[in-house]
């Protein structure tokens, strides 16, 4: 076999080879590349728009109107702030808000500055109260007229320096516009927590039920033949399908159940039930399967009765995978976007209740992307938060299921 | 008992209930916009309100997904070798976690990922050739989107075929004097492809199906079927997801029709992949 | 050892650990060219695992270790490619296993891994092989049919058939007819006795009347050691060894 033929089909043979490997670690490489993109994405994205005030503060800005009257001049402390308005004893700087925009708020306050003795001038209960102004505070719309009877007016729109030039023109503010910091995700935070205990409150019993029952009481038959591969077929059931039957089914439900609006968290709660409910049970019948039967023996010839069995003998041994399935469902109830969007629609709120509209953080995410400016800083900070819960979830996962092999195995 | 008869019966009861709020737009009056016309619904090819075809964005919603399953399968496959076949130990065992931690990613990232990058990688890709794009919304992006995420499921099925693959087969190969690439490609590979098929038809699934990322990259065109891939299109989920304004009236329920038409299709599709791959095995 | 053109194999000082299992302990054999040789011994002894040395099939565990030398042809195989060698040394397995592939595939798999694309010396290959692995009469109306649809005996054949085709000069065969019923034993015996005439042959095997059957020579193994070699009618006639002698007729294994 050894020719001329032999040695170039060789060479052929190694170069072909080759690029058979090759194309096998560059298709790997992609997966790397595409997990390190979106991490990478998300974080640099997100993580200068990740803080804590952003977690506890509401979406929508509140607006108080104000009054300020001023009857003396204040001295800038040391001449320590570049933007100081003696008229009114306030110091402002540039700042952003939860969702990035930037604002004006107040650096530094005289603690004799007319601004702690402001007038609100809604038409509101608070009318002709003292509004509590502080640091922090952030400042828009100002107008007023000065000595010579002129009308000057600031917005946020404008540089810190116009700004305190018109307040230092000042020594009455007819109107200034003090707004709390909105963009941030309380409500939804709130909301996410309170879909996923509810969820898991409706759907683990049902689930471990169903998976008690398969494994332990039905008979070989058709029928359980029948329900486990009904189970299978559901995990295949795109998750926009199920946003279809809550619409269908638990928004009318919850409105007889006297809920203002067909969209609540107790909506999304049953419908993300019905998206788990077979991941649940599978998971719990795979790991009720692997107890001995000789346990069950064991408390039977006992004298315990075959409930006292499945609640004192089963369900504890059956406790991890019953961990591994509640874990996965929080992941997946974090992550889920598709199903809630038709049962919980996409507002976001800040008062939230069960019977209440309001968004989860995947919604939240949805909502501050599809207008005409979508927010992509802010919503790649709470993706963070949706990965890092996504994450530890399943690597937990993975965690236990890696301690039951070597258990069992040893 | 009761319990399995709740679970066996939920099925049904939700397919009948679908299928029912499916067909009502075309059957009931509905006030101020009348009903919908079914024929128009199947053979039209512009979806407004009042007006709603569904044809162009069905073809749109299979060629999409076909493109996308085209790319992403050999990755997959060629993932799944390298992971079980090729790597070493612990840069097999990295690759893998990666594979299932692209898998745990939910789909609202995904689509935020597509819009922020995807799209402006697009638009570039674009501006290169001197088309113009609706700031990188298209069906390119879609089957990008599409890709990375088929990516981590038909890999994670393929594996478990390909470690499958049994060892006095790959034993056989070696000792025919096929060298080890070769063993992988033609062995190998052939001995999973009954899994690695069902990895695929499990993924297409999932792609016909995906709503969130590809609503949020896909740009929702009004009309099709739209095979220019630089251009906006628009799918049967991005239809149901998109411009959800009301919770009822003949807008709202329209979106269960295309939703009837969505679960025909999987079914259909996965029929007809299951088919072919009996086929196949029978070779 | 020099100019040694009547042995196919020269094995000096092998020695094989399995982890911390010494399988082989200091085997040192030769095979002669065109003959038979059969590796006899209880199970566990190593004869397997010596067997799977001659074509370094043994380098696919990672916890295998080997020292001391095998010479083929007067090449010290660990300097061969074992690509190569394994092209000169083809391997009959214990279960048949042909590829679930159609049964002219399985045989061309080899010289197409090879090169070989021609269609024309393909079948011609194909058409060889089968027939010395005298299965060809029973197959040539089906050779696009699946392989998996064959009886055991015939996949054996197939198996035999396909290690032809790449044209070795040793086939090893390792208990080839271990998984199969006594008809398709003997006409897999008849065929080892036909094919000695081109092939050097060695077969490990359970069955010591197979051995005697079919080899010109016979080793006998235990516990990882050679404990005796020689002709097989001289070996089982006339055993040097005690233990042999015990084993031959029957007394353990």
């Amino acid at each position: 076999m050894m020719n001329v033929d032999r040695e170039k089909f060789l060479k052929k043979r190694k170069l072909v080879d080759r690029i058979r490997n090759v194309l096998t670690y560059i298709s790997a490489f992609f997966g790397v590349l595409v997990l390190a993109a979106i991490l990478a994405f998300i974080f640099i994205g997100g993580l200068p728009n990740l803080s804590f005030k952003m977690l506890v503060s509401d979406y929508k800005i509140e607006l108080t109107t104000v009054r300020i009257e001023s009857d003396r001049k204040f001295e800038n402390p040391d001449d320590k702030y570049e933007y100081f308005s003696s008229n009114f004893g306030v110091a402002i700087e540039d700042g952003k808000d939860n969702s990035g925009e930037r604002i004006i708020v107040i650096e530094y306050l005289d603690e004799n500055s007319p601004f702690k003795n402001s007038i609100c001038i809604d038409n509101t209960d608070l009318k002709d109260s003292v509004v509590d102004i502080e640091v922090g505070s952030s400042l828009n719309l100002m107008m007023g007229e000065d000595e010579f009877g002129v009308f000057v007016m600031a917005s946020n729109g404008d540089d810190l320096e116009d700004y305190i030039e018109a307040l230092d023109r000042l020594t009455k503010i007819d109107s200034l516009q003090i707004e709390s910091q909105g963009g941030g995700i309380r409500g939804s935070l709130l909301t996410t927590i309170i879909l996923i205990i509810t969820t898991l409150i409706i759907a683990l019993p049902i689930g471990i039920g169903a998976a008690i029952y398969i494994v332990l009481y039905a008979k070989e038959s058709k029928f359980k033949r029948a329900i486990v591969s009904m189970i299978d077929m559901t995990s295949g059931v795109p998750s926009i399908i199920f946003g279809f039957v809550g619409a269908i089914i638990f928004i009318p439900f919850v409105t007889k159940l006297g809920a203002s609006s067909g969209y609540t968290i107790l909506a999304g709660a049953l419908t993300m039930s019905i998206v788990l409910l077979p991941v649940i049970t599978k998971t719990t019948a795979e790991s009720l399967l692997v107890i001995p039967l000789s346990y069950q023996m064991a408390s039977l010839s006992l004298g315990a009765s075959k409930t006292q069995t499945v609640f004192k003998v089963i369900l504890p041994n059956a406790f991890p995978g019953i961990l591994q399935a509640t874990l996965l469902s929080i992941g997946r109830i974090i992550g889920e976007s598709a199903a809630l969007l038709f049962v919980m629609g996409s507002n976001i709120s800040d008062e939230v209740s069960l019977f209440g509209q309001s968004t989860s953080l995947s919604l939240h995410i949805w909502n501050i992307t599809s207008g005409e400016s979508p927010n992509f800083g802010q919503a790649a900070a709470i993706s963070i938060i949706i990965l890092i819960v996504v994450f530890v979830m399943s690597t937990s996962v993975k965690l236990i299921s890696k301690r039951q092999l070597k258990n069992n195995g040893g | 008992m009761v319990i399995g008869l709740v679970a066996a019966s939920a099925i049904v009861i939700i397919v009948l209930f679908i299928f029912i709020k499916g067909i009502s737009p075309f059957i009931n009056d509905y006030q101020g916009s009348g009903n919908a016309s079914l024929l128009k619904f199947i053979t039209g090819f512009t979806w407004t309100a009042g007006n709603y075809g569904i044809l162009g964005m069905l073809i749109n919603t299979l060629y999409l997904t076909l493109i996308a399953t085209l790319v992403s399968s050999p990755i997959s496959i060629l993932t799944a070798l390298f992971i079980v076949r090729i790597a070493p130990k612990r840069l097999s065992a990295s690759i893998k976690s990666v594979i299932e931690l692209l898998a745990s990613i939910p789909s609202i990232i995904y689509g935020l990922f597509g819009m922020a990058v995807i799209n402006f990688v697009v638009k570039n890709i674009g501006n290169l050739f001197n088309i113009q794009t609706a700031g990188g919304t298209s069906g390119l992006s879609t089957v990008i989107v599409l890709i990375i995420m088929m990516i981590p499921t038909i890999t994670m099925i393929s594996i478990t075929s390909v470690e499958a693959v049994r060892q006095d087969q790959i034993h056989a190969s070696l000792a025919l004097g096929a060298t080890k690439a070769q063993t992988d490609f033609k062995i190998v590979i052939n001995g999973a492809k009954s899994g690695i098929f069902a990895a695929i038809i499990l993924g297409v699934g999932r792609a016909l199906g995906e709503a969130t990322a590809v609503s949020m990259v896909c740009g929702n065109a009004i009309t099709g079927p739209n095979l220019n891939l630089f251009d906006i299109t628009r799918t049967l989920t991005s239809t149901m997801m998109l411009g959800l304004h009301e919770s009822s009236g003949l807008d709202y329920d329209i979106r269960f029709s295309v939703g009837v038409v969505l679960m025909f299709i999987i079914l259909l599709t996965s029929v007809t992949l299951n088919a072919i791959k009996r086929m196949l095995e029978k070779k | 050892m020099e100019n040694n053109q009547e042995y196919d194999f020269i094995i000096k000082n092998l020695n094989l650990h399995y982890g911390d299992n010494h399988v082989l302990k200091d085997i040192n054999m030769e095979i002669k060219h065109s003959r038979v040789t059969a590796f006899i011994g209880p199970s566990g002894c190593g004869k397997s695992t010596l067997l799977r040395c001659l074509n370094r099939m043994n380098d696919l565990y990672d916890i295998c270790r080997i020292d001391g030398d095998i010479f083929y042809k007067n090449i010290n195989i660990n300097e061969m490619n074992p690509v190569e060698l394994r092209t000169k040394v083809g391997m009959v397995f214990q279960s048949p296993n042909p590829f679930p592939m159609s049964i002219f595939d399985n045989v061309a798999y080899g010289p197409r891994c090879n090169g070989i694309k021609d269609k024309a010396t393909l079948k011609e290959i194909v058409t060889t092989s089968l027939k010395k692995a005298s299965l060809y009469d029973e197959v040539k109306d089906r050779l696009k049919d699946n392989a998996l649809g064959l009886s055991g005996g015939q996949q054996q054949r197939l198996c035999i058939a396909r290690a032809i085709a790449i044209q070795p000069e040793v086939i090893l065969m390792d208990e080839p007819t271990s998984a199969l019923d006594p008809i398709a034993t003997s006409k897999i015996e008849e065929l080892i006795d036909e094919l000695k005439q081109d092939y050097t042959i060695i077969i490990v095997t359970h069955n010591m009347q197979q051995a005697a059957r079919i080899s010109d020579y016979t080793a006998f193994f235990l516990l990882g050691e050679v404990i005796e070699m020689g002709e097989t009618s001289e070996l089982f006639a006339n055993p040097q060894n005690e233990k042999t002698e015990d084993y031959i007729t029957g007394r353990f294994g």
